[in-house]
This record gives C-alpha cells, sequence and structure tokens, in this order.
C-alpha cells in the first residue's frame, strides 16, 4: 500500500527542464506571439480557445477580465507550466516548446499577487533564484528599488531576519515589493506582475507603483490589472473573457467602443470617482 | 539557512550543573515515601539477585557435588520464597514509578503554565511559541523519565555492583581485585557509547523535523520554485539534509550494533582471567567449581547494570539541559505585577488621561515618546494610522498589559499603577482582530465573558451582539461547537460572539480590534449593530478599519511614529485634507469598488445586469 502510493509519486512523468530542440544561442528580445491558442486543463473544458495577440519586445501588455476569464492561463502557458493544446505560442519567432524549460523561466520573471517567501532569511529570499553569487550592495540596490530596503533596515537582524514564524510576519505589500526586489536581481526580459495593490494603503500602493516603475524599463511585461488606472498606459490592453480575448487595443481606442467591457468599466471607475468626490469633497 | 536559528532549543550544556541536579531532586521532595518506597525495592531487587546466583552456588558446591538432597531441597524452597518476594518488590517499584513519573510531569507543566499565565505580554513577544510548547511538552517527560526510571536503574544498578562484588569477595578476594580493575574500563566505554548514540539519535530526529519543513514549503511554494529554476539547488539542499540524517542515523544504528560486543569483549576478558586464575586456584584447591560459575555469572551479569548507569547518565545530561530551561521559564518575573499596598478604586469610570507617556518594546526604538491624551468618561475613540505607528501600543498600555516606562496614565484621576491588576482587567471588554475562541460550544464561548452567567443572560448578550441571527441557524443552536480556536465559523461570526462575551462582560472599558478582512455586508451590519450596543456608555477605543465606525465615533485620532498627527471629528479631519483625507478617500474608493465588484465580473457581452447597479 504505502509502497504504492510512493511509486505513484515516483512513476509521473517528469517535467523536463533541460531537453529542447534547439538550445537557443542568442539572448532573449521579448518578442511574443500567441496564435490560435487553445487550452483545456480537463478534457472537453476548454479555458482558452482561440487566443491570438502579437507583443513586440519591450511592449507593456494589461490583461483585463474576470477571475477565471483565462488570464492566469495566458501566463502558465508562457512559462510552460503547462502545455497549449491547440495554436502556436513563439517567443522571438521561435515555438517555445523548442526552448528548454529552464531557458524560458531564466529569462520571465513573476510577481504574484501573494507572492510565497520561503521560512529563510530576508536576503535569502530576495537571492532566491539568481542562481549566482550576489553582493551585498546588489541585494540593498534591488531592495532600495523595490521600496522595501529601509523596512528590512528596520528590523533588528535587517536582512538577516527570518521570514516566518520564526522571524518577522510581512504584510501584503512588503511581501510583494520583496517580491519585486528578487525578480530585479534576476533581470527577466520578460515580465509578468499580478496587480495586487488594491488590497494595500495608499502609502504601500505608491511604494508598489514606483517599484514597478523600476521594473519594466526595457523589458516586455504583462501586467493582470484590475483597474483602469493600472493599464492606461499599457501599449496593448487584453480584454479577456470566458476564454476568449473579446477587446484589444488601447486604452484610447478601447474607450471608442461604447459598448465594450473596458468602457464600462472606465465608466464605472469614473462613477466611483465621483462619488468619492462627493463623499470627502466639501 | 542557519540551523541555530531553527534549533536553538536543542542545544543542551553539557556540564553537570549541581545547582540544577539539586534542584531537579527536589521535584521529588513532595514524594519522599514513594521515593524511598521503590528506592528500597530496586535496592531489594538488585540484592536478590545476587543472591539467587550466590543461591545457585550453594546448590552446585554443598547440594549437587556434596550429593546432600536435603540441604538441595531446603535451598530450593528458599530460592522459591524469595522470588516471590522478589517478584512483589519488582511490581512495587515498577508500579510506582510509574505513577510518579506522571506525578512529576503534571506538576512541573501545571507550575509552567500557571506561570504562564501570570507572565506579562513582554514575555509572549520575545518568547516563540514553539520554545514555550517544547517546555510544556517533551521537556517535563524527558525530567521525569531520569528522575523515575533513571534513579531506578541508577539505584538498581550501583546496589547490583556492589552487592556483586560483596558476594564475590566472600568466595574470592583476589578475583574480585581483578573484576574491580576491569569495571571502571567498561563503565568509561559503556559511557562514550551512550553518549554519542544520544547524540547522534537527537541529531537524525532534527534533521527529520528540517525535512518535513523543506517539503512543506518547497510543495506549497511550488510556483516560485519553478518560475526560479530553483529545482537543482534545492535538490542539493535536500540532498545536504538527507545526507545528514542519513550519516546520523547511519552512526546512529552503528554505535548501538556496535555497543554490545564492545562490552562483551571487555567482559570477555575479566572472564578470561577469572578462569585462568581461577582454574589454578581450583587445582590447587583454593577454589570450588561452583564459585567460578558464580564469579563467571556476576561479571556476565554486571554487564547490564553497568549499561544502565552509562545510559542514565547520558540521559541525565539532556534532562539537565530540559530542566535549565524549564528552570529559566519558571524564574523568568512578569513585568507587569501589582504594587506593594495596591487598592481597587470600585470602578474605572472618569477621564482616561495619558501623561507625558514614554512607551518602548526595545530601549533602541521608542514607540510612543512624551504622549499627552485625554479622553472623556463614555467617549469613543478610533484610532487609524499605519500599521507599526503605535495604535496598538496604546491600546496595550489602557489594558494595562505594559505600563508606560515614563508618565502615568490617570484613570478617574487615579495613576492606574496604584490599582491592582485585576482591578483593570475584570472592568475591561476586549474584542480581537481575529478573536480566540476556544473549543467548544457557541454557549461555553459567550460565557467566558462572565463565568456564572445564566443561559439566559447568554442569549440576551447574543441577540444585543447580533450574534443571535447566525446562531440560530445552527442546528444544535447554541451548543453548537466551535472547533478548535473556532475553525468552523468566519471571522465576522467570531467576532460577533467575541462581542457577545464582551456585553455579557459588561465592562466599564471597551476596546475593539476591527477586523482587516471583508465581512459580508450583513454580518458587517450586525457587527456594528454590535459595537453600538457595548460601546453605549462605555469608553470605548477602536483601532478602526471601518468606514462606518469611523465615522460614528466621537473622536478620531490618526496616530503615526507614535505622536498624534491629526485629532477631530470625521468632518473636521476631512477638511484638513491631510492624512485622515487620504486614508478616508482610499478607503472610501476601495469599499466602492467592493460594492461593484459585481460589474467588474460581469459578463462583457452585457446580458443586462449592468442596469440593475
Amino acid at each position: 500500500m504505502a509502497y504504492d502510493r510512493v511509486m505513484d509519486i515516483i512513476k509521473h512523468p517528469r517535467e523536463p527542464l533541460g531537453e529542447a530542440e534547439a538550445a537557443p544561442v542568442q539572448a532573449v528580445q521579448g518578442a511574443v506571439s500567441f496564435q490560435n491558442v487553445a487550452f483545456e486543463y480537463e478534457r472537453g473544458l476548454p479555458v482558452l480557445k482561440g487566443v491570438s495577440f502579437d507583443v513586440r519586445p519591450g511592449q507593456v501588455v494589461a490583461l483585463m477580465g474576470a477571475t477565471g476569464s483565462g488570464k492566469t492561463t495566458v501566463i502558465n502557458l508562457l512559462m510552460r507550466f503547462y502545455e497549449h493544446s491547440g495554436g502556436d505560442i513563439t517567443l522571438d519567432g521561435v515555438d517555445i516548446r523548442q526552448y528548454p524549460r529552464d531557458f524560458l523561466r531564466r529569462n520571465i520573471g513573476v510577481v504574484e499577487q501573494e507572492p510565497f517567501l520561503f521560512s529563510r532569511t530576508i536576503r535569502e529570499n530576495i537571492t532566491y533564484g539568481v542562481g549566482r553569487a550576489v553582493s551585498d550592495e546588489e541585494v540593498y540596490a534591488a531592495a532600495r528599488a523595490a521600496a522595501v530596503h529601509h523596512v528590512i533596515e528596520s528590523f533588528p537582524l535587517g536582512y538577516n531576519t527570518l521570514v516566518g514564524e520564526r522571524g518577522v510576519t510581512l504584510s501584503g505589500g512588503q511581501k510583494q515589493r520583496v517580491a519585486i526586489a528578487r525578480t530585479l536581481l534576476k533581470n527577466p526580459r520578460i515580465l509578468i506582475l499580478d496587480d495586487a495593490t488594491s488590497s494595500v494603503d495608499s502609502e504601500t500602493e505608491a511604494a508598489i507603483r514606483d517599484a514597478v516603475k523600476q521594473l519594466l524599463p526595457g523589458r516586455t511585461a504583462f501586467i493582470i490589472a484590475h483597474r483602469v488606472q493600472t493599464v492606461m498606459n499599457a501599449d496593448q490592453i487584453l480584454v479577456f473573457d470566458n476564454g476568449q480575448i473579446v477587446q484589444a487595443g488601447t486604452h484610447a481606442s478601447l474607450l471608442d467602443a461604447p459598448d465594450g467591457f473596458y468602457r464600462r468599466i472606465f465608466d464605472m471607475q469614473s462613477r466611483i470617482d465621483d462619488e468619492v468626490e462627493k463623499e470627502v469633497g466639501s | 539557512m542557519s540551523d541555530e536559528h531553527r534549533f536553538e532549543e536543542e542545544e543542551f550544556s553539557s556540564q553537570f550543573n549541581g545547582g540544577t541536579v539539586r534542584r531537579l531532586l527536589k521535584q521529588l521532595l513532595p514524594y519522599k515515601g514513594q521515593v524511598a518506597l521503590f528506592l528500597a525495592c530496586a535496592v531489594g531487587v538488585s540484592f536478590m539477585e545476587s543472591y539467587f546466583t550466590l543461591l545457585s552456588k550453594q546448590i552446585v558446591d554443598d547440594g549437587i557435588v556434596a550429593g546432600n538432597a536435603d540441604l538441595i531441597g531446603r535451598l530450593a524452597l528458599q530460592y522459591g520464597l524469595l522470588m516471590v518476594g522478589f517478584a512483589a518488590m519488582v511490581f512495587v517499584f515498577i508500579y510506582i514509578c510509574g505513577r510518579l513519573g506522571h506525578q512529576v510531569q503534571y506538576d512541573l507543566r501545571k507550575r509552567m503554565f500557571e506561570h504562564l499565565q501570570r507572565l506579562s505580554f513582554s514575555y509572549y513577544d520575545r518568547t516563540p511559541v514553539g520554545w514555550m510548547m517544547s517546555r510544556l511538552t517533551s521537556d517535563p517527560e524527558r525530567v521525569s523519565n531520569v528522575l523515575t526510571w533513571g534513579l531506578l536503574d541508577v539505584t538498581w544498578a550501583v546496589t547490583n555492583i556492589l552487592v556483586s562484588m560483596l558476594f564475590m569477595l566472600t568466595i574470592s578476594w583476589q578475583l574480585t581485585l581483578i573484576v574491580a580493575a576491569i569495571l571502571p574500563v567498561i563503565l568509561v566505554v559503556a559511557v562514550w557509547f551512550k553518549q554519542r548514540m544520544l547524540v547522534e539519535y537527537r541529531d537524525s530526529r532534527k534533521y527529520n523535523s528540517m525535512i518535513s519543513g523543506e517539503f512543506n514549503q518547497n510543495i506549497t511554494g511550488v510556483r516560485v520554485v519553478k518560475s526560479m529554476r530553483r529545482e537543482n539547488a534545492n535538490l542539493e539542499e535536500f540532498k545536504g539534509l538527507t545526507g545528514s540524517m542519513h550519516r546520523s542515523s547511519y552512526r546512529g544504528a552503528w554505535l548501538s550494533a556496535m555497543f554490545l560486543p564492545s562490552v562483551q569483549i571487555i567482559s570477555a576478558v575479566a572472564v578470561a582471567a577469572v578462569a585462568w586464575y581461577g582454574g589454578w586456584q581450583t587445582s590447587i584447591g583454593g577454589m570450588t567449581i561452583g564459585g567460578i560459575q558464580a564469579f563467571v555469572a556476576y561479571i556476565t551479569f554486571m554487564m547490564w547494570p553497568v549499561s544502565d548507569v552509562a545510559r542514565v547518565y547520558a540521559e541525565m545530561q539532556h534532562a539537565i539541559a530540559s530542566a535549565e530551561r524549564m528552570f529559566s521559564l519558571l524564574d523568568s518575573q512578569p513585568e507587569v505585577v501589582d504594587r506593594p499596598n495596591a487598592t481597587d478604586p470600585g470602578t474605572l469610570r472618569g477621564d482616561i488621561v495619558f501623561e507625558n507617556v514614554d512607551f518602548y518594546y526595545d530601549p533602541a526604538k521608542p514607540v510612543l515618546k512624551d504622549f499627552n491624551l485625554t479622553i472623556k468618561q463614555g467617549e469613543t475613540i478610533a484610532l487609524v494610522g499605519a500599521t507599526g505607528g503605535g495604535k496598538s501600543t496604546i491600546v496595550n498600555l489602557v489594558c494595562r498589559f505594559y505600563e508606560p516606562r515614563n508618565g502615568r496614565i490617570l484613570m478617574g484621576g487615579q495613576d492606574y499603577t496604584t490599582m491592582p491588576l485585576s482591578a483593570i482587567h475584570s472592568r475591561l471588554g476586549m474584542v480581537l482582530q481575529t478573536p480566540h475562541l476556544f473549543s467548544g460550544t457557541i454557549r461555553e464561548n459567550i460565557r467566558y465573558g462572565r463565568l456564572d452567567a445564566t443561559d439566559a443572560e447568554v442569549e440576551q448578550a447574543a441577540h444585543l451582539s447580533g450574534a443571535h441571527a447566525f446562531v440560530s441557524t445552527l442546528e444544535k443552536g447554541y451548543d453548537e461547537e466551535v472547533g478548535e480556536g473556532g475553525i468552523l465559523l468566519s471571522v465576522g461570526q467570531k467576532q460577533l460572539l467575541s462581542l457577545a462575551r464582551a456585553i455579557l462582560a459588561d465592562p466599564e472599558i471597551f476596546v475593539m480590534d476591527e477586523a482587516t478582512s471583508s465581512v459580508d455586508t450583513l454580518t458587517e451590519a450586525l457587527i456594528q449593530q454590535g459595537m453600538e450596543a457595548v460601546m453605549r456608555g462605555r469608553t470605548s477605543f477602536v483601532i478602526a478599519h471601518r468606514l462606518s465606525t469611523v465615522k460614528k465615533a466621537d473622536r478620531i485620532i490618526v496616530i503615526a511614529n507614535g505622536t498624534i498627527q491629526e485629532m477631530g471629528s470625521h468632518a473636521e479631519l476631512l477638511r484638513q485634507r491631510g492624512y485622515y483625507y487620504n486614508l478616508y478617500t482610499q478607503q472610501f474608493r476601495q469599499e466602492l469598488e467592493r460594492s461593484y465588484d459585481e460589474v467588474f465580473n460581469l459578463k462583457p457581452a452585457g446580458e443586462g445586469e449592468l442596469q440593475a447597479v
């Protein structure tokens, strides 16, 4: 019994990290293309149905849509956490299945909504996954850029403070900034950000926004966004619904579609602005 | 990752601290009668065991070899009778030891728990929960084992060795000298083995718990592991841990395997010496066959008491370390204590005044400096501000969980340090952010507010707090179990129960830390209603996160960096366009967004739900 259960795990096919047809020699430029991509986690339950878009190197792409509309799946496919079942995904014009997973993930950085930190020191969490020796100066610089250096310095043990039960409990906003510092050090060409500033106070929100600004230049960025404010300056806005892109364009072009989802979110947010103004203005 | 951080509690001082040993033995003082009885039994058993060997010698030499059947009969009868007494004594010492062991554990746990309840918050701030848990669970067990079974084994073993030597002396003093020379060698070797074994097994347990921790993190954090390509690095770290565990376990197993043979070989040397010298003596008529047989039996048997002494000695070192840590807990003094001549004023009604209050948790980091504030009787104060700004500190000081380092706090015109702690705590109602419930029924949890409350009073409090609405939907109503820590209830429901508890306690001062996590609209309205019920006529402090609470407060105090940044009513503060204005605007926006959430999740195709808003 116990043996069978152990073997169930061991026999499960491994995720191949290294092998690929063509090991890339050039540095990643950051051009991402989805052509008619389909995916299903469970047979018969498609979560992506013919998704297509093109991203040029250095562009900022905002993904919007309700929970379960397919935004996160796009990210999962790009990282090759799952393999798409139809269509083509290319990076710099090459099918991503031709890249070793290891190579892809080295070039893509993720800042999640609720970043997972390990019960290690803050320094170890920041240097986690960098894969090379990092000097203290580099760590501090990354933490400063992520607006979390002074927070860390305020702990008695500084960067050697343990995260978790035996050390400090970091707030959601602090965790996110540690994750941003971690991603800055990793220095990926492609960046994925889950915008979660809605659950933090305004000072933290500003700090995170500044930290994100440090991250963006020179990278292709995908931002999973919930607010018009976040996406206004994006080069492309993709609105997802039920596994499909229902709207694509820039802030200006999407506003012109009067019945579009984006327009309605925008109106809603304007209405909120008005209500806020009415409540506090006098 | 440095192991010291995670496993500092495993460190132990290897010195044999006499003071600690004496204090440890004192734990047995209340039971000295029982201890004396089981030790007497141990001595008796040990004596008889040696005597049995001597009896066997007599049966062989004087009975069988001499052909004296009569004597054999008498000796056999004696043997049988002694055996009955022997069995009785074995029963007594095992029974008493088992009972006493649990008694000692019970005493230690009870004393530590009592002491922990008396200690101030500052102790809890600097002591990890896991450390306290180990003191309360594993340490008493380890200590009581050594104090009972260890003491028993050592007494038995030492008696056994001494008595055996005595009997050996009666047979041949020369041979006894040989044994006496070899005995210390066996003892030293045995101690060496036992200590090493204990260390290896302890290490392997330590690595085992580290491995569990690593498993846990690397599985829950799999997205980070994969997106950071840490698979190989993690595998290396994991290999390091499992490798260490493997090495410790392997060494432990190897040492256990080597222990007996090593000791046996040394005793074999003794046996050989006895056989050689004894054989020569027999040939010249100085010794009997039975005598040699008895000697060999004594030597071979002596391995066990020696090994027991060695084991207890090694365990003793660990038990002393455990004891030192337990005593450090028992010796720590509560910081907030009743002053001599403290008198209960009978009520806390009146203004609460902070007068030039300084406070810090850590001297290097002052939290409040020269803080002054007057709160009127019956006023509701909303405390707002960023985390770490000092809101909770103010509440902690009001509750006298901590006392000002400088300056004073007056309640009803009287410095509160002139009152006993009970005068304050008994008139204080508190609702925490995530209220702590104890496993038990809903009724029991509400009654925690005032233990002598009747069922009717409990239910009335539930009605007032707004908890009744959800309690009545439960299958067993007030008799429904809440699960460990209230796990079966939502945060909102826990707050409602906690409010009912506070209402039942009928406090003079009410303190509430509002939940930051979102609570459904209906529950929130109920909590609001409950809060109003509690606050009516009572001086109240709310660490506020909800706008409705803030707006209704008599006074809003914005705290940052340990000072009052802004203070006034909602309207006044909005006019100032400062911190509060920004905070309120942002929160108001968030609440609106939350209420429009359904809209964000609407089908973009637009099926008309939009119009509903």
